[in-house]
């Protein structure tokens, strides 16, 4: 029986502090957190698509813009966890993931890292890489917390909407 | 474990200060690489050949690593090297390397001419041969001189910062990859970011697929990133620290000369200690007919 | 020990033509519009990625050339160039190219006995290249 193979891209969007100043004394859950942010409004399925559609006609021309764009699609992508999942032919899995690469702005938003953390051939795989990833980092962040905790207002917060965001994605996900 | 050997040192040569929001850009970018996954970067200091070197070997490294980063390194986890990039123009107008070579973990040449190429591929002791990738490579590049060089030892290094800058230097980082790649036969290749600011590194994926698509097979390109490269740092670091890629021999009797807890006199300038002794004929057996006393 | 060789070239005979007799006889192709035609060509079908492919010429007498192209890229040559038809800026009409012949190793290439000058030279670059790491 043949399928239909595609592959699925679980990527995520950095924002590196290059405005602010860092500090040597940081630490490890400063940095992750600083660099994890909630992506403005202006980054969306459709401006993810545009951009990435426009990177591969740059970088591979006609004919290889086509070959990617024909099963190409944002399945997911939450502007709260700047996380999405990409889907695209096994062939052209490489290609795609190469022009997440070379993309250095979505829009207007600059400044900014496309980066892609696991690819899978099944949904559900990715959903449970990304379930686990989350868990994992929530963990450093609490246990890294509890000794500062009260320090820093906006680390807080994303705690919390991390945590709402991983319940609402695993009561979608069973709809 | 994945290692960057290719951070920029924000310094163009020895007359130039370093300003602290530098320091601060380059801290930046080590902390975006510790994020994506990189566990051992190189810091790269990239001067010309022809320049007049300082004297004191204590002003050759002005990286300091310890001093500026030793916080960073504590908090995060990550090791960092130093390395030295030689600019190749003339040969005939450099200096000898041997001087150099002990104050850097890593030696580098960049060469940017025909001669340059020549002199880095045939004579030098360097760990790594690199180019300008964003612009066009000094000759056309043949097989058997850089088939030898990798044979000897010697790695090459492609610089993936260039084809995130703008389109022309895409271009040439492109036709330039693919020369390096099918002169080399795919061998002995090395991955670097060249990141001069948090926005031009990228996680290992990324760059997998973007030299796997220049025609480095997929193997090979996690290992360029992994396994090569810490063989290039193993081999940098030997090159310091040890007498010829020897670290410790023999044991020694027991409260007599034990060679390998005696660290007396060893410390970050006078890096090793040659020790040697001769054998009881008696203990050598066959072998004391060879032996000399 | 037996088995492939490996193949590192991949050779082209092509002839371009804008299939007007008038405009043929007039212009003159030299090496320096056959590239900005294979640029383009490349350009427009792969992008800059198609852009760095690695191509030589042999030898360009004006509408013929002779090409050496890196042996993994040839399919992406020879599709591009199949499939462009330039505009009017190179020489002022349209040009197509059509690959006369394709094939891996210099000797098979069909030439006139004029042309066995270059080959000869290109035969002996060749062998002058190569040594036996793989």
């Amino acid at each position: 029986m043949v399928r239909l193979k595609s592959r699925y891209i679980l990527f995520e969007i950095l924002f590196p502090p290059t405005n602010s100043n860092v500090e040597e004394t940081m630490s490890k859950v400063d940095l992750l957190l600083s660099h994890h942010r909630a992506s403005p409004a202006d980054v969306s399925i459709k401006s993810i698509v545009q951009e990435i559609r426009r990177s591969l006609s740059l970088n591979l021309g006609d004919y290889g813009s086509a070959k990617c764009s024909s099963l190409l699609q944002v399945k997911y992508f939450s502007n709260r966890t700047s996380t999405g999942i990409i889907r695209c032919h096994r062939e052209d899995c490489d290609l795609v993931i190469m022009t997440l690469m070379l993309m250095s702005k979505i829009g207007d938003v600059g400044e900014l890292i496309v980066n892609p953390v696991k690819v899978s051939g099944t949904i559900k795989k990715i959903e449970q890489f990304a379930m686990r990833r989350n868990s994992k980092i929530l963990n450093l962040i609490k246990s890294g917390q509890s000794s500062r905790f009260g320090d820093n207002d906006f680390a807080v917060n994303d705690l919390r909407n991390i945590d709402n965001t991983n319940e609402n994605e695993i009561e979608n996900e069973n709809d | 474990m994945l290692v960057d050997l290719n951070v920029p040192w924000p310094q163009n040569s020895y007359a130039d200060k370093v300003t602290s929001q530098a320091i601060n850009n380059l801290t930046k970018t080590l902390t975006t690489m510790h994020i994506l996954g990189y566990t051992h970067i190189a810091i790269n200091f990239t001067v010309n050949h022809s320049e007049k070197f300082p004297k004191d070997i204590k002003m050759l490294n002005p990286i300091h690593i310890k001093e500026r980063f030793g916080v960073l390194m504590a908090n995060t986890g990550l090791k960092l090297y130093s390395r030295i990039t030689l600019i190749i123009d003339d040969p005939s107008k450099g200096q000898s390397l041997s001087k150099i070579s002990q104050a850097f973990d890593i030696v580098a040449a960049l060469p940017i001419s025909e001669k340059g190429l020549t002199l880095s591929t045939t004579n030098l002791d360097i760990d790594l041969l690199t180019f300008q990738y964003g612009s066009r490579l000094p000759t056309f590049l043949k097989h058997k001189s850089i088939c030898s060089c990798v044979n000897r030892g010697v790695k090459l290094e492609i610089v993936y910062g260039y084809a995130l800058r703008d389109v022309q230097a895409r271009r040439q980082f492109v036709s330039n990859v693919r020369s390096v790649i099918r002169s080399s036969r795919s061998r002995g290749i090395v991955i670097g970011s060249g990141a001069t600011s948090p926005l031009e590194c990228r996680n290992i994926l990324g760059v997998t697929s973007l030299i796997k698509n220049l025609g480095l097979p997929s193997d090979k390109c996690s290992k360029a990133m992994g396994e090569l490269a810490s063989l290039v740092l193993l081999n940098g670091r030997l090159r310091n620290k040890s007498h010829k890629q020897t670290i410790v021999a023999g044991g020694g009797d027991e409260g007599e000369d034990d060679v390998v807890n005696d660290v007396q006199g060893i410390d970050d300038i006078q890096t090793i200690k040659v020790v040697k002794r001769t054998m009881d004929p008696a203990q050598l057996g066959h072998a004391s007919k060879r032996h000399k006393p | 020990m037996g088995g492939k060789t490996f193949k590192e070239w991949q050779y082209f005979k092509l002839s371009i033509t804008s299939f007007d007799e008038d405009i043929d006889n007039v212009h003159v192709i030299d090496q320096m519009t056959w590239r900005q035609w294979l640029n383009n060509a490349l350009k427009r079908s792969y992008g800059i990625f198609g852009e760095g492919v690695e191509y030589s010429f042999l030898h360009v007498e004006d509408k013929l050339a002779y090409i050496r192209v890196n042996h993994a890229d040839k399919d992406t040559f020879s599709s591009s160039i199949s499939t462009y038809i330039s505009t009017d800026e190179l020489v002022g009409s349209p040009l197509t190219v059509t690959i006369l012949q394709e094939c891996s190793s210099l000797n098979l290439l069909d030439i006139t006995d004029h042309d066995r000058i270059w080959l000869k030279r290109a035969v002996s670059e060749e062998e002058e290249e190569y040594c036996k790491c793989t």
